[in-house]
């Protein structure tokens, strides 16, 4: 399975770094900056899968994250210096504080608590967004300059752009899959799977819960701040409930806990609204809410789900009959 | 009332901060009921049946729609304020019959995921049926204008869901304490195994349960469609009340949740008053003291 | 002395759980706990592992204060404990259960960096504890899958894989069969060669066997102390167990 997977990795990573060179001839600019977007939560949703596949705490409002890194890298090259690594790491930093001490908030006795806790904790961050004058309120930060590679050095049209997000994909990947196969992820598991045993065996499961917290709040600032360089503005949707409602279907239908399911999520989300909101315009949401629905009711374990169990009952035909009886 | 007749004895700002703190002091109150109703069903709902209900400020939000829109047809307040909580606490009861009823005894998160994706559906299906223009249901003639209470003037509807609110609140405290079905739920509160293992039907009492709790939150979205505006995203306003309500009181108490409801209420009226621009923030700095001295609430049954 | 309870009371809104409970554990004791439902047994355990917080009274482990260090350090510092409802890792195999428990015995335990499949120390030591509780063939099944007996047994290999100094089991054989129960005793008096062990038990004549120490609670007192022939004809326990005659 293993093998398979690498394969299929490597498969998907060629497709995507030639794909721009198809652009112009074969199809038009819009599908590199359909991919960009999905590079872009695609690394977001990596650091989600590590806390809520892996460690088992489901984040009600990961936009915070996004959102801050995305102003961060708004106000650091609209107003500092529009160097790319400036905006990402001053994001980083601020999403450190941040994480931090809402990590002791949040991490609480009962998981459950961790789930809406996340959630009013990032309408806080919207409600600031929205009224504070400072940072542009409702309207946001527009007219934000190009980042530029290294004081010099733009980072070009799109395309160059493309490459770059890419980039940053492959390492959040490798990242994440060596986060999930080190012996802090093998704990991380065991915390999922039952907290006191964790700690009845002596691991100091807050801290290490608070550590994973940080950490997807670091890809979801690095998604943030991308998302500006794809975007010259930044508006408070970016810390709206409704986008991280989408993280979480992402992450639920492409099947969480396996960082491959939650990228193809993350590609079904965005392809998806994009089909669906030419055809129905203002209903996609409730579409893309209704399909996310009849996930969690028939197949809460998304499409990873579905693909492992069409591997093990033997085709197509044979699940769907068990679904029948079930 | 004593004050009234010696205000001319009395310097002016005295008599006009007793005024100001009354009027916040009945206003505080009076959302804070309305609060009490939402998240108590809210808190409940988890206590008894472990399922937290995202959707639940969906139902006030359908709650208010569905209100204006008879008020609309009917022309009767009265009629709206009946049959809107009808409507939704049958959608509730469809809601839990077909989708919450599948999910039991699983994964705990995943009613809570179902119900999130709910509050989506049913947030986009608002946005569909009526458009984002905010609106505001019509109150009976008799409720408009303001009645002289103690010396100062308080809206007469706001008195009137203050009393209606209290009201309820205490009648669901009496069927608490007081009734059968009530003992079911304040057992099930506690140990819902033993509840069944005496012969009770648990998965009626849940039934039940969801689809009253569902009218009650739209009742509140009734009385506060009424008093304040409706818009497609009031749900989130109510839903994150209620979650900190939850937070400030302990998950599955009652008493907390009143408790919680009135600390929010009166700081969101006091608030407003004392430091304008950032009222709103005195609900999350209150969470955030309550995490960090009492992490499991204050009326915490555990 | 391994440990030391000293005057270990527990008031829960008026209900006195455990009432000036004294004990001392000497190093390779087999000391086991036994009284009725209710006496404040399993409490015992949770005020000495850390789960909860005594009103009154200390506890040590090797002259060190444990009494209200959080639960990961006294399991840290040397106590292992299995629990009266199995406590595993239910959804993962049984080598993982174990390869968790044993990964805690090296400096790489939580690190982010050191991948587990470099590492085999972990594996060999795993290897060994799955052949010492008699479970190396289902290796591969996950832990839910286990038969009821298994699972326990699991979770004292587990609680074995973290070399601890002291290890407390609850009711270890609790809806075990006969043979199983027979397996896990033989087991039991192996490891407690090296390990000084506590155990809560209903089973007496297992209790007899096993044990050179008994304590008795009841109602949350101690009542009765001592070898397991002296407590056998102590009146007190005679009485709580057998009725007045």
């Amino acid at each position: 399975m293993v093998r398979f997977r690498k394969f299929v990795e490597v498969a998907i990573l060629l497709f995507l770094v030639l794909l721009p060179l198809g652009s112009d001839r074969l199809f038009s600019d819009f599908y590199i900056a359909l991919f960009l977007r999905i590079f872009i939560f695609g690394i977001l949703i990596l650091g989600f899968d590590l806390l809520s596949g892996y460690c088992g705490l489901v984040s009600f409002g990961h936009a915070m994250f996004f959102g801050t890194g995305a102003y961060v890298a708004a106000i650091a090259w609209k107003y500092l210096n529009n160097c790319v690594w400036l905006g990402i790491l001053l994001g980083l930093g601020l999403n450190t504080i941040i994480g931090y001490v809402l990590a002791l908030l949040c991490v609480r006795t009962r998981t459950i608590y961790f789930v809406f806790l996340t959630f009013a904790f990032s309408q806080f961050f919207f409600v600031t967004a929205n009224s504070w004058r400072l940072i542009g309120g409702a309207d946001g930060i527009a007219g934000i300059p190009s980042p530029t590679l290294i004081p010099g050095i733009s980072l070009g049209s799109r395309t160059g752009f493309y490459y770059f997000s890419l980039a940053f994909l492959v390492i959040a990947y490798w990242v994440a899959r060596r986060i999930v196969n080190s012996h802090f992820g093998r704990v991380l598991e065991g915390i999922r799977e039952n907290e006191e045993r964790a700690k009845f065996l002596g691991y100091n499961t807050s801290l290490m819960i608070r550590r994973v917290f940080l950490i997807s709040g670091l890809f979801g600032s690095l998604a943030g701040a991308l998302m500006t360089g794809f975007q010259p503005f930044v508006s408070p949707y970016y810390y709206h409930w409704s986008l991280s409602g989408e993280f979480v279907i992402m992450e639920i239908l492409g099947g969480m806990g396996t960082l491959v399911g939650p990228l193809m999520g993350t590609a079904i989300v965005i392809f998806m609204g994009d089909i669906l909101s030419t055809w129905f315009k203002e209903a996609w949401m409730l579409c893309l809410g209704a399909i996310y629905v009849i996930c969690i009711l028939y197949s809460p374990e998304g499409i990873t789900g579905i693909i492992k169990n069409i591997s093990e009952t033997g085709g197509l035909m044979k699940l769907l009959n068990r679904l029948r009886t079930n | 009332m004593i004050l009234v007749p010696l205000s001319p004895l009395i310097p002016q700002d005295i008599v006009m901060t007793f005024s100001m703190i009354m009027t916040n002091l009945l206003y505080g109150v009076t959302i804070g009921s309305t609060y009490a109703l939402i998240a108590s069903g809210l808190s409940i709902i988890f206590g008894v049946m472990g399922v937290l209900n995202f959707a639940h400020g969906s139902f006030v939000m359908l709650g208010a729609y569905t209100g204006f829109t008879i008020v609309k047809l009917t022309g009767n307040f009265w009629v709206s304020l009946f049959l809107a909580p009808l409507i939704i606490a049958m959608l509730g009861g469809i809601i839990e019959r077909f989708m919450v009823c599948r999910l039991y005894g699983r994964h705990v998160l995943l009613t809570l995921f179902l119900t999130f994706g709910l509050s989506m559906v049913f947030s986009s299906a608002v946005l569909l049926i009526w458009g984002g223009v905010p609106y505001s249901i019509q109150v009976p003639y008799y409720f408009k204008g303001f009645i002289n209470l103690f010396g100062i003037y308080y809206p007469k509807f706001r008195l009137f869901v203050l009393v209606f609110s209290c009201l309820l609140v205490t009648f669901l405290w009496i069927f608490l304490n007081r009734s059968r079905w009530g003992l079911v739920i304040r057992a099930g509160l506690f140990d819902i195994e033993t509840v069944e293992a005496f012969g009770v039907d648990i998965y009626r009492v849940f039934r039940l349960l969801f689809i009253f709790c569902s009218g009650i939150a739209a009742v509140a979205g009734v009385i506060i469609g009424a008093m304040r505006s409706i818009n497609p995203v009031m749900d989130v306003d109510f839903i994150t009340v209620a979650l900190i309500v939850i937070v400030i009181g302990g998950l599955g108490s009652f008493k907390g949740a009143l408790i919680g409801s009135l600390i929010l209420g009166l700081g969101e009226a006091f608030g407003a008053q004392a430091i304008p621009g950032l009222a709103k923030f005195v609900t999350w700095v209150i969470m955030a003291a309550v995490l960090l001295l009492r992490p499991e609430g204050l009326f915490s049954e555990e | 002395m391994l440990l030391k309870a000293e005057n270990i009371s527990l008031n829960i809104g008026g209900l006195h759980i455990l009432r000036d409970v004294n004990l001392e554990i000497e190093k390779g004791d087999i000391t086991s706990i036994i009284g009725p439902n209710g006496a404040g047994k399993t409490t015992l355990f949770n005020v000495i592992t850390g789960r909860i917080s005594p009103t009154n009274g200390k506890v040590w482990l090797k002259g060190k204060n444990i009494t209200n260090l959080p639960s990961f350090q006294i399991a840290r510092i040397g106590i292992a404990r299995s629990f009266q409802i199995t406590n595993i890792f239910a959804r993962m195999s049984v080598f993982d259960n174990v390869c968790i428990a044993a990964q805690t015995n090296f400096p790489f335990r939580c690190s982010i960096f050191s991948q587990v499949s470099k590492d085999l120390k972990t594996s060999r030591k795993a290897e060994e504890i799955l052949e010492l509780i008699g479970l190396k063939t289902v290796r591969n099944k996950l832990a839910c899958e286990l038969s009821h007996g298994d699972q326990r047994r699991l979770e004292i290999g587990m609680s074995l894989a973290i070399e601890p100094a002291f290890l407390m089991l609850d009711e270890p054989t609790s809806g075990m069969s006969p043979a199983e129960t027979e397996a896990t005793i033989d087991l039991i008096r192996s490891v407690g060669k090296e390990v000084t062990i506590c155990l809560i038990e209903h089973k007496i004549n297992l209790v007899m066997t096993l044990s050179n120490r008994i304590i008795v609670l009841n109602l949350g007192e101690k009542i009765a102390e001592g070898r397991p022939e002296d407590v056998a004809s102590d009146d007190k326990v005679q009485r709580i167990y057998l009725g007045t005659t």
